[in-house]
Protein backbone atom coordinates (compact mmCIF):
# COMPACT_ATOMS: atom_id res chain seq x y z
CA UNK A 1 0.00 0.00 0.00
CA UNK A 2 2.84 2.36 0.85
CA UNK A 3 4.46 1.54 -2.50
CA UNK A 4 1.28 2.35 -4.33
CA UNK A 5 0.95 5.66 -2.50
CA UNK A 6 4.55 6.51 -3.35
CA UNK A 7 4.08 5.54 -6.99
CA UNK A 8 1.02 7.72 -7.44
CA UNK A 9 2.20 10.52 -5.21
CA UNK A 10 -0.39 9.73 -2.54
CA UNK A 11 -3.90 8.31 -2.44
CA UNK A 12 -6.89 10.58 -2.90
CA UNK A 13 -9.93 8.33 -2.90
CA UNK A 14 -13.32 9.93 -2.38
CA UNK A 15 -15.22 6.67 -1.81
CA UNK A 16 -13.90 3.54 -0.14
CA UNK A 17 -15.37 0.24 1.01
CA UNK A 18 -13.07 -1.17 3.62
CA UNK A 19 -13.55 -4.90 3.82
CA UNK A 20 -10.81 -7.39 4.45
CA UNK A 21 -8.29 -4.57 4.38
CA UNK A 22 -5.26 -4.25 6.58
CA UNK A 23 -3.39 -1.00 7.29
CA UNK A 24 -6.69 0.85 7.50
CA UNK A 25 -5.16 3.73 9.43
CA UNK A 26 -2.66 4.36 6.64
CA UNK A 27 -5.34 4.41 3.94
CA UNK A 28 -7.61 6.72 5.94
CA UNK A 29 -4.69 9.06 6.61
CA UNK A 30 -3.73 9.18 2.94
CA UNK A 31 -7.29 10.14 2.00
CA UNK A 32 -7.74 12.58 4.87
CA UNK A 33 -8.51 15.52 2.58
CA UNK A 34 -10.63 13.75 0.00
CA UNK A 35 -12.65 10.93 1.54
CA UNK A 36 -16.39 11.61 1.44
CA UNK A 37 -17.97 8.16 1.69
CA UNK A 38 -16.69 5.26 3.74
CA UNK A 39 -18.14 1.75 3.82
CA UNK A 40 -17.56 -0.04 7.12
CA UNK A 41 -18.49 -3.61 7.88
CA UNK A 42 -17.99 -4.65 11.52
CA UNK A 43 -18.66 -8.26 10.52
CA UNK A 44 -15.47 -8.12 8.47
CA UNK A 45 -13.36 -11.14 9.48
CA UNK A 46 -10.40 -8.82 10.06
CA UNK A 47 -12.51 -7.05 12.66
CA UNK A 48 -11.66 -9.94 14.95
CA UNK A 49 -8.44 -8.23 15.87
CA UNK A 50 -10.39 -5.41 17.49
CA UNK A 51 -11.82 -7.73 20.08
CA UNK A 52 -9.82 -8.55 23.17
CA UNK B 1 -11.11 -16.15 20.53
CA UNK B 2 -13.26 -13.24 21.67
CA UNK B 3 -13.64 -12.56 25.36
CA UNK B 4 -17.14 -11.76 26.50
CA UNK B 5 -18.57 -9.79 29.37
CA UNK B 6 -21.22 -11.25 31.75
CA UNK B 7 -23.98 -10.34 29.28
CA UNK B 8 -22.33 -12.43 26.61
CA UNK B 9 -21.33 -9.44 24.46
CA UNK B 10 -17.79 -9.48 23.11
CA UNK B 11 -15.45 -6.99 24.71
CA UNK B 12 -14.30 -4.50 22.10
CA UNK B 13 -10.75 -3.27 22.31
CA UNK B 14 -11.56 0.42 21.82
CA UNK B 15 -7.95 1.47 21.77
CA UNK B 16 -7.08 -0.91 18.93
CA UNK B 17 -10.24 0.02 17.09
CA UNK B 18 -9.61 3.75 17.28
CA UNK B 19 -6.02 3.29 16.28
CA UNK B 20 -7.26 1.84 12.99
CA UNK B 21 -10.55 3.68 12.50
CA UNK B 22 -9.78 7.15 13.79
CA UNK B 23 -11.77 9.31 11.38
CA UNK B 24 -10.90 12.66 12.96
CA UNK B 25 -8.49 13.45 10.12
CA UNK B 26 -11.06 12.89 7.40
CA UNK B 27 -12.51 16.38 7.21
CA UNK B 28 -14.61 15.78 4.10
CA UNK B 29 -16.40 12.68 5.35
CA UNK B 30 -20.13 12.95 4.72
CA UNK B 31 -21.37 9.37 4.46
CA UNK B 32 -20.82 6.15 6.35
CA UNK B 33 -22.16 3.01 4.74
CA UNK B 34 -22.74 -0.33 6.36
CA UNK B 35 -25.00 -3.33 5.91
CA UNK B 36 -28.07 -4.37 7.85
CA UNK B 37 -26.29 -7.69 8.25
CA UNK B 38 -23.52 -5.93 10.16
CA UNK B 39 -26.00 -3.97 12.28
CA UNK B 40 -27.87 -7.18 12.92
CA UNK B 41 -24.96 -8.95 14.58
CA UNK B 42 -26.65 -10.95 17.30
CA UNK B 43 -23.82 -10.48 19.78
CA UNK B 44 -24.27 -6.70 19.92
CA UNK B 45 -20.67 -6.09 18.94
CA UNK B 46 -21.75 -3.65 16.24
CA UNK B 47 -23.10 -1.27 18.88
CA UNK B 48 -19.66 -1.08 20.41
CA UNK B 49 -17.96 -0.74 17.05
CA UNK B 50 -20.00 2.27 15.98
CA UNK B 51 -20.14 3.81 19.43
CA UNK B 52 -16.37 3.88 19.31
CA UNK B 53 -15.89 4.98 15.71
CA UNK B 54 -18.70 7.53 15.25
CA UNK B 55 -17.50 10.09 17.83
CA UNK B 56 -14.15 10.25 16.05
CA UNK B 57 -15.87 11.89 13.07
CA UNK B 58 -15.16 15.60 13.43
CA UNK B 59 -16.13 16.63 9.91
CA UNK B 60 -18.41 19.66 10.05
CA UNK B 61 -20.52 18.35 7.15
CA UNK B 62 -23.86 16.70 8.00
CA UNK B 63 -23.38 12.96 8.24
CA UNK B 64 -25.48 10.34 6.46
CA UNK B 65 -25.41 6.77 7.76
CA UNK B 66 -26.50 4.48 4.95
CA UNK B 67 -27.68 1.00 5.90
CA UNK B 68 -27.79 -1.43 2.99
CA UNK B 69 -30.46 -4.12 2.91
CA UNK B 70 -29.94 -7.18 0.73
CA UNK B 71 -32.39 -9.85 -0.39
CA UNK B 72 -31.79 -12.00 2.66
CA UNK B 73 -32.72 -9.16 5.02
CA UNK B 74 -36.37 -9.51 4.05
CA UNK B 75 -38.52 -12.52 4.82
CA UNK B 76 -41.25 -11.88 2.26
CA UNK B 77 -40.28 -10.88 -1.22
CA UNK B 78 -42.21 -10.85 -4.50
CA UNK B 79 -41.77 -13.81 -6.73
CA UNK B 80 -41.83 -13.71 -10.51
CA UNK B 81 -40.94 -16.00 -13.36
CA UNK B 82 -37.65 -14.22 -13.84
CA UNK B 83 -36.59 -15.44 -10.37
CA UNK B 84 -37.11 -19.04 -11.42
CA UNK B 85 -33.99 -19.11 -13.49
CA UNK B 86 -31.38 -21.48 -12.15
CA UNK B 87 -28.80 -18.72 -11.90
CA UNK B 88 -30.96 -16.53 -9.70
CA UNK B 89 -32.07 -19.36 -7.48
CA UNK B 90 -28.49 -20.48 -6.88
CA UNK B 91 -27.45 -16.89 -6.20
CA UNK B 92 -30.37 -16.37 -3.84
CA UNK B 93 -29.58 -19.36 -1.70
CA UNK B 94 -29.15 -17.16 1.31
CA UNK B 95 -29.24 -18.36 4.90
CA UNK B 96 -32.52 -18.38 6.78
CA UNK B 97 -32.44 -15.74 9.56
CA UNK B 98 -32.34 -17.15 13.06
CA UNK B 99 -34.80 -14.64 14.44
CA UNK B 100 -37.99 -13.12 13.06
CA UNK B 101 -38.01 -10.06 10.84
CA UNK B 102 -39.80 -8.04 13.54
CA UNK B 103 -37.15 -8.83 16.12
CA UNK B 104 -34.32 -8.08 13.72
CA UNK B 105 -35.75 -4.67 12.77
CA UNK B 106 -36.42 -3.80 16.41
CA UNK B 107 -32.81 -4.66 17.16
CA UNK B 108 -31.63 -2.53 14.26
CA UNK B 109 -33.72 0.49 15.26
CA UNK B 110 -32.34 0.17 18.77
CA UNK B 111 -28.83 0.15 17.32
CA UNK B 112 -29.55 3.26 15.22
CA UNK B 113 -30.72 5.08 18.34
CA UNK B 114 -27.59 4.08 20.26
CA UNK B 115 -25.40 5.18 17.37
CA UNK B 116 -27.20 8.51 17.07
CA UNK B 117 -26.66 9.11 20.77
CA UNK B 118 -22.90 9.41 20.22
CA UNK B 119 -22.97 11.19 16.84
CA UNK B 120 -25.95 12.81 15.09
CA UNK B 121 -26.66 11.68 11.55
CA UNK B 122 -29.39 11.32 8.97
CA UNK B 123 -30.59 7.74 8.66
CA UNK B 124 -30.66 6.42 5.09
CA UNK B 125 -32.04 2.94 4.42
CA UNK B 126 -31.03 1.49 1.07
CA UNK B 127 -32.82 -1.45 -0.58
CA UNK B 128 -30.09 -3.05 -2.71
CA UNK B 129 -31.79 -6.07 -4.22
CA UNK B 130 -32.69 -7.73 -7.50
CA UNK B 131 -34.93 -5.78 -9.81
CA UNK B 132 -38.13 -7.68 -9.10
CA UNK B 133 -37.67 -7.41 -5.34
CA UNK B 134 -37.26 -3.64 -5.06
CA UNK B 135 -40.93 -2.88 -4.60
CA UNK B 136 -41.36 -5.46 -1.84
CA UNK B 137 -38.19 -4.31 -0.11
CA UNK B 138 -39.26 -0.67 -0.10
CA UNK B 139 -42.71 -1.64 1.16
CA UNK B 140 -41.20 -3.70 3.98
CA UNK B 141 -38.88 -0.88 5.04
CA UNK B 142 -41.70 1.63 4.89
CA UNK B 143 -43.82 -0.64 7.08
CA UNK B 144 -41.14 -1.03 9.72
CA UNK B 145 -40.26 2.68 9.69
CA UNK B 146 -43.91 3.66 10.08
CA UNK B 147 -44.37 1.17 12.93
CA UNK B 148 -41.32 2.56 14.68
CA UNK B 149 -42.55 6.14 14.18
CA UNK B 150 -45.90 5.27 15.73
CA UNK B 151 -44.06 4.00 18.80
CA UNK B 152 -42.03 7.20 18.92
CA UNK B 153 -38.89 5.23 18.34
CA UNK B 154 -37.57 7.67 15.73
CA UNK B 155 -38.29 10.87 17.63
CA UNK B 156 -34.59 11.44 18.20
CA UNK B 157 -34.02 12.02 14.46
CA UNK B 158 -34.13 15.61 13.25
CA UNK B 159 -35.04 14.45 9.74
CA UNK B 160 -37.24 11.68 8.39
CA UNK B 161 -35.33 8.51 7.52
CA UNK B 162 -34.64 8.38 3.81
CA UNK B 163 -35.45 5.20 1.92
CA UNK B 164 -33.53 4.69 -1.30
CA UNK B 165 -33.06 1.77 -3.62
CA UNK B 166 -30.60 0.25 -6.01
CA UNK B 167 -31.99 -2.06 -8.65
CA UNK B 168 -29.75 -4.91 -9.64
CA UNK B 169 -30.26 -7.03 -12.70
CA UNK B 170 -28.84 -10.43 -13.41
CA UNK B 171 -27.03 -9.13 -16.43
CA UNK B 172 -25.10 -6.40 -14.67
CA UNK B 173 -24.65 -7.43 -11.09
CA UNK B 174 -25.20 -11.18 -10.75
CA UNK B 175 -21.58 -12.11 -10.08
CA UNK B 176 -20.87 -8.91 -8.22
CA UNK B 177 -20.80 -9.82 -4.55
CA UNK B 178 -19.22 -6.56 -3.48
CA UNK B 179 -21.02 -4.53 -0.85
CA UNK B 180 -20.92 -1.43 -3.04
CA UNK B 181 -24.01 0.39 -4.23
CA UNK B 182 -25.02 3.48 -6.04
CA UNK B 183 -28.02 5.64 -5.45
CA UNK B 184 -30.57 5.57 -8.23
CA UNK B 185 -33.58 7.04 -6.52
CA UNK B 186 -34.47 8.35 -3.12
CA UNK B 187 -37.81 8.37 -1.37
CA UNK B 188 -38.59 10.12 1.87
CA UNK B 189 -40.25 7.71 4.27
CA UNK B 190 -42.93 10.28 4.96
CA UNK B 191 -43.82 10.50 1.27
CA UNK B 192 -44.47 6.80 0.84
Amino acid sequence: MEDMAALFGGLRFRHMDLFRVKRVEFILGECAETLETLGLYPSDPYGEEFFE
Amino acid sequence: MKKTNPTGRPIVNNRALLQHFNLSRNKSLRTLETTAESIDAADGATFDFFETVLPSITSSAPLDVVVIYKEFDFSIMPHCSWCDSEAVRSCCNWPIPRVSEDVRFQRQFRAFREMHRVRAFRLVLCVDVFDCMVEGGIEALRRFVEAEKVKGGLDYLSQEPLIIFEKRSLRTRFVDQSPGWSMTRAIHASAL
